[in-house]
């Protein structure tokens, strides 16, 4: 049985212009060719056509926390967790983000690794989400747990602890380790980001902080490798940035103060920079925390990270989409349109949700990130062309993963993106 | 104030005075049955036609595991992912509610799973009966399949019976649930012989802890051993996957113990090819259980409804329909489900019975259940805590 998709634009993911109307031919689970013309179809073959609409590869979000509970405040670690109300988080904004046309996610870091059975679970049942790589618990330094009750993170000391804590979480079933590299050693984070706000721009960083050593971190690197797993490391300041980049890290996630020296290192270790703008985003932050100092220390700190991302791009560092969805109201579109805002142009934007996404997954990453034959049939049909409006991003008429339509959301009134 | 007015009705309840089948109009407040009135009584608030319509106590089930719903005879509590329970769970809830199941106690959790569902369904996050939850079972050490698995709280002497209760009170547990025996060589559980049973004196330590806290303890046994130490000790609930013999049921008619047979949860998995919970052909074991109930009632134990559905078919009201066929009458079989298992569960919480007072849990039939058991499945609308239930929604 072949599957025949007519489209009237594609683009491919490749950064390759558009192509006009144009017949995507996949076979079980992956694409096989790419046709100008229609094909006449034979008994059982499916026929979808969307004469209007433009085909992109399934979105990929590096960085996705779906079963992440709300608390009021995200930094704060909760005295007790309800597993049933992480599932349903975990159920709804899966769904939501396959609506939103992400066939493929990492999720960075579960209690109890709970995303572990959720991946199971999309692979029997496609519909109820996008394609999870998992890394269940973190792992930190001693002490970089916030709180005794933090129990995502496992601590570690030396570098042969941090091996054996990695073979043991990949055994476990983990895809890929997200390492929580830096922390900052403050109970409070909002009276942090108060006495950081009094200090005029460009004072030293008033916070304590711990970090991953450059040892620990490789040979965690070392381990995954091995098994032909990734390694994500949450990390914020420059010199923790660096430290991870030295250790080999495939991803650095947020990096919101990383300066121009780190540029260098990504572009001699080739990491991947996932800046999930959309938490660095002061009205994303005000939206969705009650404590008003989160959104005014983001306001300070918004241009510098657009500038430094945007410096990273235009050096060669290869960016990819992240959102970090663990506040209410967030939605996947937002973080391809901050790349546009923060300067990079929209075909660029694309290619960092596709291509480039799918370039920094490892061997499973080969399979996907581009509309071309053998790779995993995943594609959005969006209902309008977003290298003429990024906001386009918003307008999913369509998803198919694996070659299966999996959603098919309401269109969009205004602009707006309903989400889970 | 909330108030709802069902009128037109005709009122089943097996608790009011009068056995027979009333026209009264039931004025709700607040989520409790405030009155009974004379149809031509006035009232204020919303008003609920239900001319022609049955009206019964919502009901209960006093062996729930929500977490395994759907999962087959085989499968044990968290053998794939929590991910995968509360899948489960979420498909079942509204299942049980929407077919009039409005309380439940659920039974056999891995790591006390289940009392994180409870208090996110009682918190109303989704529909769902109203939850009693008793947690992960206390067992004997080295107690067969489940103590493999780690789905028991194992322990050895009455001092760990009493911690483990008072671990379990502590961490929040509505009930303690037992898991009584494992017989050994030459019964069904061949498997496993040489695993462990409880003693008499280490369930006394934990139904004592139970009656401190004033929460009710139940079990499951096996076998005639386990299930008459469980009735000596006081063990208010007895699911007996066995059909008991006329000694064990004048134990526990002498000592006021409930069976819970689960006759429902049993003939579905038989549906299976491979039926754990008995040696003889289902048919056999059905027949069998029937012969018991009915010695049972002669005795005066009472007998509870409890599904301990693996299949979404195995509801509440399959289990009166069962109870039916196995020689009572609609009423005891209603009775079952509503008045003696609240007794049980509830037995100051006011469910079980349409009375003024009682909580207002009211499931609404087509057509009158005491004429025709199989009429409990003609559900027209259920009621939970006085609020219209809507359809279920899968997801």
């Amino acid at each position: 049985m072949t599957t025949f998709l007519r489209v009237g634009k594609l683009l491919d993911g490749t950064g390759a212009a558009a192509l006009g109307q144009t017949e995507i031919q996949i076979e079980g689970q992956r694409f096989v060719a790419l046709g100008t013309r229609p094909t006449p179809p034979r008994q059982g073959d499916l026929v979808w056509e969307f004469p209007d609409g433009v085909a992109v590869p399934g979105f990929i979000d590096l960085h996705t926390h779906f079963c992440y509970p709300l608390s009021g405040d995200f930094q704060k670690a909760q005295l007790h967790y309800n597993r049933i109300e992480m599932m349903d988080l975990g159920f709804r904004r899966a769904r939501s983000w396959l609506e939103q046309g992400v066939t493929t996610a990492r999720v960075l870091g579960t209690h109890f690794d709970l995303d572990l059975g959720l991946r199971d679970l999309i692979e029997e049942q496609p519909e109820l989400g996008p394609r999870l790589l998992c890394a269940g618990r973190m792992m930190t330094m001693t002490g970089g747990r916030r709180t005794p009750w933090d129990v995502m993170k496992d601590e570690v000391t030396g570098a042969d602890e941090a091996r054996r804590w990695a073979r043991g979480h990949l055994q476990e079933g983990a895809d890929l380790i997200k390492l929580y590299c830096t922390t900052l050693l403050e109970e409070d984070v909002a009276d942090y980001l108060r006495r950081s706000l009094a200090l005029p721009e460009g004072a030293p960083d008033p916070g304590r902080w711990a970090s991953l050593s450059v040892e620990e971190i490789r040979a965690t690197v070392d381990e995954a490798h091995k098994v032909g797993a990734t390694v994500a490391a949450h990390v914020s300041p420059a010199f923790g940035v660096k430290l991870a980049l030295q250790g080999g890290v495939d991803t650095v996630d947020h990096g919101t103060d990383m300066d121009e020296a780190c540029i260098d290192l990504f572009l001699q270790t080739g990491a991947t920079l996932v800046p999930t703008l959309s938490v660095s985003k002061p009205e994303v932050m005000e939206a969705a925390e009650r404590d008003s100092v989160y959104g005014q220390h983001a306001r300070r700190r918004w241009a510098y990270h657009a500038r430094i991302v945007n410096k990273a791009f235009q050096a060669g560092v290869p960016i990819g989409t992240g959102t970090d969805n663990v506040l209410e109201g967030m939605a996947y579109a937002l973080e391809i349109e901050l790349l546009v805002e923060v300067g990079l142009p929209p075909m660029e934007a694309l290619r960092c949700a596709t291509q480039r996404a799918a370039a920094c997954l490892g061997p499973r990453g080969q399979d996907m990130g581009t509309i071309e034959p053998g790779k995993y049939a995943d594609v959005v049909i969006l209902r309008g062309d977003p290298l003429a409006d990024i906001r386009h991003v918003r307008q999913v008429a369509a998803v198919f993963k694996g070659g299966h339509l999996v959603a098919q959301p309401a269109p969009q009134v205004g602009g707006e993106v309903a989400h889970g | 104030m909330a108030r709802l007015l069902i009128a037109g009705a005709t009122l089943v309840d097996t608790v009011a005075p009068s056995p027979d089948p009333q026209q009264r109009n039931l004025l709700l407040e607040d989520g409790r049955i405030e009155a009974w009135l004379a149809p031509d009584e006035p009232a204020e608030g919303e008003r609920l036609d239900a001319t022609g319509l049955y009206a019964i106590p919502g009901l209960l089930d006093l062996h729930f595991s929500p977490f395994l719903v759907g999962a087959g005879a085989d499968v044990l509590p968290h053998q794939e992912s929590v991910a995968r329970d509360v899948q489960r769970a979420m498909r079942a809830l509204p299942v049980w509610l929407s077919g009039g199941t409005t309380t439940a106690c659920t039974v056999g959790a891995w790591d006390n799973l289940d009392l994180e569902l409870r208090d996110w369904v009682n918190a109303g996050k989704m529909p769902a009966p109203r939850l009693f939850a008793a947690g992960t079972a206390i067992g004997a050490y080295a107690g067969g399949a489940w103590s493999q698995e780690g789905l028991l709280l194992e322990v050895s002497g009455p001092d760990e019976a009493r911690r483990a209760a008072r671990q379990q009170i502590k961490a929040g547990v509505d009930a303690l649930v037992i898991q009584a025996d494992w017989p050994g060589v030459g019964s069904r559980w061949q498997d496993h012989a040489g695993s462990a049973s409880l003693d008499l004196d280490e369930i006394r330590a934990i139904v004592e802890e139970a009656d401190h806290a004033g929460v009710v303890c139940c079990a499951s046994a096996l076998g005639e051993r386990g299930a008459g130490h469980c009735a000596r000790a006081g063990v208010r609930a007895l699911h007996l996957t066995h059909a008991p013999s006329e000694r064990l049921l004048a134990a526990m008619a002498g000592c006021g113990t409930t069976w819970v047979p689960a006759l429902a949860g049993a003939a579905w998995a038989a549906e299976g090819a491979d039926l754990p919970n008995s040696e003889d052909a289902p048919a056999d074991w059905l027949s069998a259980a029937a012969r018991a109930i009915q010695g049972a009632v002669g005795l005066g134990v009472p007998v509870a409804v409890g599904s301990n559905a693996r299949e979404l078919q195995a509801t509440p009201v399959q289990e009166c329909a069962h109870l039916v066929l196995a020689g009572l009458t609609p009423y005891q079989a209603l009775q079952a489900a509503t008045a003696l298992a609240a007794a049980v569960l509830d037995p100051h919480g006011g469910t079980g019975s349409l009375l003024p007072g009682r909580r207002a849990d009211i499931v609404l039939l087509e057509a009158d259940p005491l004429a025709d058991i199989a009429n409990l499945a003609r559900v027209r609308a259920v009621i939970h805590n006085g609020v219209l239930v809507g359809q279920p929604q899968l997801p």
